[in-house]
């Protein structure tokens, strides 16, 4: 380990213990890791826009054509109406001319929305229905997890039973009073029946999902402290070797 | 009257024609003055009139009256008829079609049943005697003509010169009666009117016709005479207001003998210099709509030496004339709306709801109880346990958890499609996550990196973060070194792509379109797509794989959205931060195979390594993991206890 990465690890050590220190409530030192943290992202993103988005998709074009290449229509497509577009959206900073920059935002989010609906129906609304409607199909053989027989009935039997449960719960939420039943309308009173019974499952399918997500989350937060705690302590290793 | 200014002598205005000097109306009144005594002495010596043209002979000369009452002459002609005079003097002068329109009316019998509605105010000053259904409000007015006792102008049998326009305004032949009837209501009556004498009243069988029977029906019956009728006092000064006991002993309709007298203090002492009028009553409905102060409930005409005469406009020379200055100049307060609110008890409720959430708004929150030290000694132990969990194998290589001997059903599945990769195709892999998720995920992908890079594929790298560049060269750093790669040769970062979804959808449809100028290449390296690795890409499907390294759920969506359906036969494999895999799973285990292969989580990274057969970063820190997990799983189930007990304590009776 040279100087340089020495000094390097050693900051990134203290700046750790800094984060770590918020263990004992809001501090000045866990403050300002944070603004450390959040100006060095900030202009490093800068940065990168620079070099790798403004310079190269703008300004180099422009050199490189020329004033003769500005009647290009190609660049002028490519070049000159983003360029135009980039403008707009930067009078956005001040309020007396923010309304310029509606033409650009109009086209980011109407592109945008366009992207994400379409992208969504036929990559995850479709495909995912037909899985769904798939899973019904005992003698269906999963190619991927090789699932078959009596293992691929329970797992349909039970991604079944989820589904339909879980769209329960959420079409039942309402309010105990005044719940309609099949039966009747009880004001006040949670109705045991059918319907509670199906809501109460999908509840629990829902429950179990959150706890998993949430267990992986714990599990990679936990991975994140041990590299951390591993990082300092090859840090203190590498320091001490170095003085020694 | 436009307010242009206009020379001293002009007469007229230059604009709108106004005129500006006031006509010499001093000798039109001289010469009313003259035709009204040849009337008179006209009439004195010929015989009453007996018939319309009769009744004419007592008309004015048309010329002495052309300057002192031209809305004379509208009006007779609006109402679609002249008067005698005019077809005396000068016959000739009439149109045509007015010619046709009085032969046709003369042909008309005169004992027409059903006047038409919109006639009734010519009908009911021109009532024809002969008619067999006469109206009751005509019967009432000319019985209170009748009941005057008091010398009336009216009782004078001198025509004037306004009467005979109103008898050819009714267009009825018979204008010797409609002479004598009151004019309509709602006509106004000018100066020049009530300066002169009214044609009496005279009842229907001074005519030599017959009375109605409804009348006669009731003089029989009730042995009332005509005079004892009720009638409504004319407007007019000099009218006598009837006594109230009058009335009140007459055959009134009961809704109107329901009707009580209200006493009026102005009615009742009359203002000195002002005229006679029956003071306007108003239902208490309409009273109380009326706005308080904005009106005078009495209307004052002033006397007539009081009216000014009009000076200037086509109203020059009138006197009597409606002043515009207080409907147009002097300021009012508005008659519409009223200054307190209908408020309805449901809008009372809602804005009284409404009062009440602003005042809880207002409320200070009242300061939660401390208990900060019990809270920070949990906080504390919590921590300690972890923090002695996470460093104690770092630290002193103990406890030491055994490797996992199972693995995830898909890592077989994985690590075979990657051992199928042909050599010559590059695969591409975006790091599409932030640093804070650099020590998980570098541990979880260290082996399927490893694998890739151990068999030789040519590796492109890029993320749609800005900060994805640089983790990535992170990442390889170790396995770039451990497997002699080359930046440019066999290893090449294309950067950032910017612009989220719709910039991996371009890229996915045509990558080299995309504007990715490469991150940290070598120098001899000017265009990222002219390295080796490169040149033969032009769509996506060109890669050998597509492997996708993120944290994020959205990431591996937007990828397997967007992207994978350009991808062909090219397979896209997500490894996934723990947290993330119950979302992206489902695009795994479907059969339509957005996603082709998934590694999630250390054990299955772990697991990995193993069947690498070269250890790495998920088993270096394997044993901190199970030391750490085993703490917080304890934690956990001390929580649970802590709760369950607070349960029974809270359960039990005491």
């Amino acid at each position: 380990m040279d100087t340089t990465e020495l000094i390097a690890s050693f900051v990134a050590s203290v700046l750790t213990i800094m984060v770590l220190s918020y263990l004992i409530g809001d501090n000045p030192l866990f403050k300002l890791a944070m603004h450390l943290l959040i100006g060095v992202a900030a202009g490093y993103v800068g940065a990168v826009a620079v070099h790798n988005v403004l310079i190269p998709g703008l300004i180099e074009p422009i050199l490189e054509a020329g004033l003769p290449g500005l009647a290009d229509p190609q660049l002028i497509v490519t070049v000159i109406v983003p360029l135009i577009l980039v403008v707009l959206l930067f009078l956005k900073v001040a309020p007396s001319t923010a309304r310029y920059g509606t033409v650009s935002m109009v086209l980011l989010v109407g592109v945008g929305a366009a992207v994400i609906v379409g992208g969504a129906i036929t990559g995850t609304l479709i495909p995912l229905t037909l899985d769904s409607m798939d899973t019904l199909n005992p003698s269906a053989v999963n190619q991927l997890t090789g699932e078959s027989g009596i293992e691929r009935l329970l797992n349909v039997i039970i991604v079944l039973i989820g589904t339909l449960t879980t769209l329960f719960y959420f079409r039942f939420t309402v309010r105990k009073t005044d719940v309609e039943t099949p039966f009747a309308i009880v004001a006040g009173a949670r109705i045991p029946g059918p319907l509670t019974v199906f809501k109460g499952i999908g509840k629990g399918f829902i429950a179990v999902t959150f706890g998993v997500m949430y267990a992986g989350a714990v599990a990679a937060t936990l991975i994140v402290l041990a590299e951390r705690v591993q990082f300092i302590w090859d840090t203190v290793t590498g320091v001490i070797d170095s003085i020694g | 009257m436009c307010g242009t200014p206009n020379h001293g002598d002009a007469e007229e205005c230059t604009n709108c024609g106004a005129r500006l000097k006031p006509l010499d109306v001093s000798a039109s009144s001289g010469e009313a003055d003259d035709w009204l005594e040849r009337i008179r002495e006209e009439a004195e010596e010929s015989p009453p009139p007996s018939s319309a043209g009769g009744f004419s002979s007592a008309e004015p000369d048309q010329g002495s009256i052309e300057g002192a009452d031209d809305f004379s002459e509208l009006r007779a002609a609006d109402t679609g008829g002249g008067s005698d005079s005019e077809a005396e003097s000068g016959e000739e002068d009439v149109p045509e079609w007015l010619k046709r329109v009085r032969e046709k009316k003369a042909e008309e019998p005169l004992d027409s049943d059903q006047p038409a509605p919109e006639d009734a105010l010519r009908a009911a000053a021109a009532e024809s005697p002969a008619s067999d259904d006469p109206a009751p409000e005509d019967a009432l007015r000319a019985a209170a003509a009748q009941a005057a006792d008091d010398p009336d102008p009216l009782e004078s049998d001198e025509p004037t010169p306004d009467d005979p326009l109103r008898a050819a305004a009714a267009d009825v032949p018979l204008e010797a009666e409609q002479s004598k009837a009151e004019p309509p209501e709602g006509v106004e009556q000018t100066s020049e009117e009530q300066d002169l004498p009214e044609p009496k009243s005279e009842p229907a069988s001074e005519s030599g016709e017959k009375s109605p029977d409804w009348l006669e029906a009731t003089e029989s019956e009730d042995g009332v005479s005509e005079a004892d009728l009720p009638h409504v006092p004319a407007l007019v000064g000099g009218a006598e207001e009837p006594a109230d006991e009058e009335l009140g002993d007459l055959g009134l309709p009961d809704w109107l003998g329901e009707i009580e007298p209200i006493e009026d203090e102005s009615a009742s002492t009359p203002k000195e210099g002002s005229p006679d009028l029956a003071p306007a009553t108003l239902p208490n409905w309409l009273e109380a709509m009326r706005p308080v102060d904005t009106f005078r409930s009495v209307v004052e005409i002033e006397p007539e030496d009081d009216q000014a005469v009009e000076s200037v406009g086509p109203l020059a020379g009138l006197s009597g004339v409606l002043l515009a200055e207080p409907v147009v100049a002097m300021p009012r307060t508005s008659s519409v709306g009223s200054l307190e609110l209908d408020v309805s008890e449901r809008q009372y409720a809602q804005a009284e709801l409404l009062h009440r959430l602003v005042d809880e708004e207002e409320q200070e929150a009242p300061a939660l109880p401390k208990q900060g030290v019990r809270l920070a000694v949990f906080r504390w132990a919590i921590a300690a346990v972890v923090l002695i969990a996470v460093s104690l194998p770092i630290l002193t290589g103990a406890p030491s958890f055994a490797l996992p001997s199972l693995e995830p059903r898909e890592l077989g599945a994985l690590f075979s499609l990657v051992e199928r990769l042909p050599l010559e195709q590059p695969v591409l892999v975006v790091f599409d996550y932030e640093a804070g998720y650099a020590g998980e995920l570098e541990a979880v992908s260290g082996a399927f990196l490893d694998q890739m890079m151990a068999r030789g594929l040519p590796l492109a790298s890029m993320s749609t973060r800005p900060t994805g560049s640089a983790l990535a060269l992170i990442a390889l750093a170790p396995f770039v070194d451990r497997y002699e790669y080359e930046n440019g040769q066999n290893i090449v970062n294309l950067g950032y792509l910017s612009g989220g979804q719709t910039a991996v959808q371009l890229f996915a449809i045509s990558p080299r379109e995309a504007a990715l100028v490469g991150f940290a290449l070598p120098e001899q390296v000017q265009e990222v797509w002219e390295t080796p690795i490169l040149d033969e890409v032009e769509v996506l499907s060109d890669f050998g794989m597509v492997a996708v390294i993120t944290a994020d759920s959205e990431s591996a969506r937007v990828w397997a959205e967007q992207a994978r359906p350009n991808m062909g036969d090219t397979p896209l494999v997500v490894v996934l931060s723990a947290g993330a895999e119950p979302l992206v799973r489902p695009y795994f285990e479907g059969t339509d195979q957005t996603i082709g292969g998934i590694l999630s989580g250390l054990p299955a990274a772990v697991a990995y390594e193993l069947r690498n057969g070269r250890p790495g970063l998920a088993q270096e820190r394997w044993d901190a993991f199970g030391s750490v997990m085993l703490a917080a799983e304890l934690v956990l189930l001390a929580g649970v206890g802590y709760g369950l007990l607070i349960w029974w304590r809270g359960r039990s009776p005491a």
